[in-house]
């Protein structure tokens, strides 16, 4: 069974977990500045890539495997080389995805996954059927994580003179749990709001990434509600990626008059209750909206 | 959505495991293994060209260049799990590079339109491109511009970028 090939490491992404690289012959995008008389590339055809699962959470004893397959669909209207490999990635605070090679970072599993095959080609509207296999370590605990890429163009981009290509890259997100699921464990940090916005921190305690859903509060001086609304889910990760900052639109406050409001962010992560913050703010009036006047 | 959570029983014989794996086993033993699956349906990204092209151009008369292929449609459909959140994010693999000139990343911006996607500057760091919650079709444009300058040595200058869709 073939081996997934780990991507060349070259470019420094973020400073908190070191060195973080990706792929130098990932999807391709060639940007030509022109300047004085050189020629410019031709935009070639739509690229559309289809991938499912897009995301698997597993949950297995460690010393065994697993093996299940992901199907890649060519849907743009030329022909693709793709290439299969496992990329470790985590969480920035703000919930941007970050890459890494694989092997790179805590909790990786990509040494454990294997891929067949791992490169192939698809004609447009064709389907590939790529198996990949789990061997769990015996020594394996806690939650693991990968994501099996699925990268076209890389045939394009490796052949000298080739113009470069647009294509996407789609990765299904693997979680492996390695033997019982933990307890889920998290507590709120802080919670900031004035009228220009806020940020809800949020840390996992657990050793497994819980989801969050999330509703805001804001009640006036008498306790009557003044407005609810929700904030889009989030994922936050185990150690040392645990913290999440989630931030707060300045329509939560917005049209309120001037006064006093109580604020409630109301978590679940999945836990055996809520996750609660709490803040009190004094809220002055609006500030007037500038209209420039016409000379 | 489509989330279904399949709990698999499976009687192992441990013996046609032996090829695949470096955990040592009995080569008469069997062995219960239960894994637990959840799985979400899938994803597509769709990007309407494959390169962009900024032509040469005056600086003091065109201080930002507009790519010739803007706006770029963008595509992304997503079945997910309802709480998931589908994220787009892309980053440069380097400077714009021409030899031994380099025009710095950070040059590059784009616009958005589009429900979810997300305007910003080109950077090799990861930068979120656009980020939807649960399923559905989103279809916008991406418009690409190039800060002009003086500064620029005369070149044809390339950079690989990565879009990558994923649901964490």
């Amino acid at each position: 069974m073939a081996r997934s090939p780990a991507p060349e490491d070259h470019t420094t992404l973020w400073g908190l977990i070191g060195e973080v690289t990706m792929s130098k012959v990932m999807t391709a995008w060639m940007m030509g500045l022109a300047i004085g008389l050189f020629p410019s590339l031709a935009a070639a055809g739509v690229c559309s890539l289809e991938v499912s699962p897009l995301t698997v959470e597993l949950r297995m004893d460690p010393a065994h495997t697993y093996t299940e397959t992901i199907t890649v669909k060519n849907m743009g209207d030329g022909s693709e080389h793709i290439r299969a490999y496992c990329q470790d990635w985590t969480l920035k605070p703000d919930g941007v995805v970050v890459f890494v090679s694989a092997g790179r970072l805590p909790g990786s599993a990509s040494p454990w996954v294997y891929l067949l095959p791992a490169e192939f080609d698809l004609e447009p509207g064709e389907t590939q059927r790529i198996r990949y296999t789990i061997r769990l370590p015996a020594g394996a605990s806690g939650e693991a994580r990968t994501a099996i890429m699925f990268e076209a163009g890389a045939r394009e981009l490796s052949a000298p003179g080739a113009p470069s290509r647009l294509v996407p890259r789609v990765g299904t997100i693997l979680y492996v749990q390695a033997g019982p699921s933990p307890p889920a464990r998290a507590r709120a940090v802080s919670l900031e709001i004035d009228r220009t916005g806020g940020m809800l921190a949020v840390e996992n305690l657990g050793t497994a990434h819980l989801r969050f859903t999330a509703q805001i509060e804001v009640r006036d001086s008498r306790g009557a509600l003044a407005r609810r609304c929700g904030l889009n889910p989030f994922v936050v990760l185990p150690a040392p990626f645990n913290g999440h900052k989630a931030r707060l639109g300045p329509d939560i406050l917005e049209g309120l008059s001037a006064g006093s409001y109580t604020i409630t962010a109301i978590l679940d992560y999945g836990g055996e209750a809520l996750l609660g913050a709490r803040v009190e703010i004094e809220l002055g009036p609006e500030p007037p909206i500038e209209i420039a006047s016409e000379q | 959505m489509r989330t279904s959570v399949v709990v698999l029983t499976m009687i192992v014989a441990c013996s046609a495991l032996l090829g695949m794996s470096a955990v040592s086993w009995g080569a008469t033993d069997q062995e219960t293994v239960t894994i637990n699956a959840t799985v979400s349906a899938k994803a597509k990204l769709t990007i309407g060209v494959a390169a962009i092209n900024f032509a040469d151009a005056d600086p003091d008369t065109v201080p930002s260049i507009a790519a010739a292929e803007n706006p770029v449609s963008v595509t992304v459909k997503a079945q997910t799990a309802g709480a998931s959140t589908v994220t787009l994010t892309v980053a440069a693999d380097g400077d714009l590079d021409s030899g031994a000139d380099t025009i710095d990343i950070t040059n590059v911006t784009w616009t958005a339109t589009g429900a979810g996607f997300v305007a910003g500057t080109m950077n090799t760091s990861a930068q979120s491109a656009g980020s939807w919650t649960g399923s559905g079709q989103q279809s916008g444009t991406f418009s690409y511009s190039l800060a002009n300058s003086w500064d620029y040595n005369a070149g044809s200058y390339t950079q690989t970028v990565v879009y990558t869709l994923t649901a964490p």
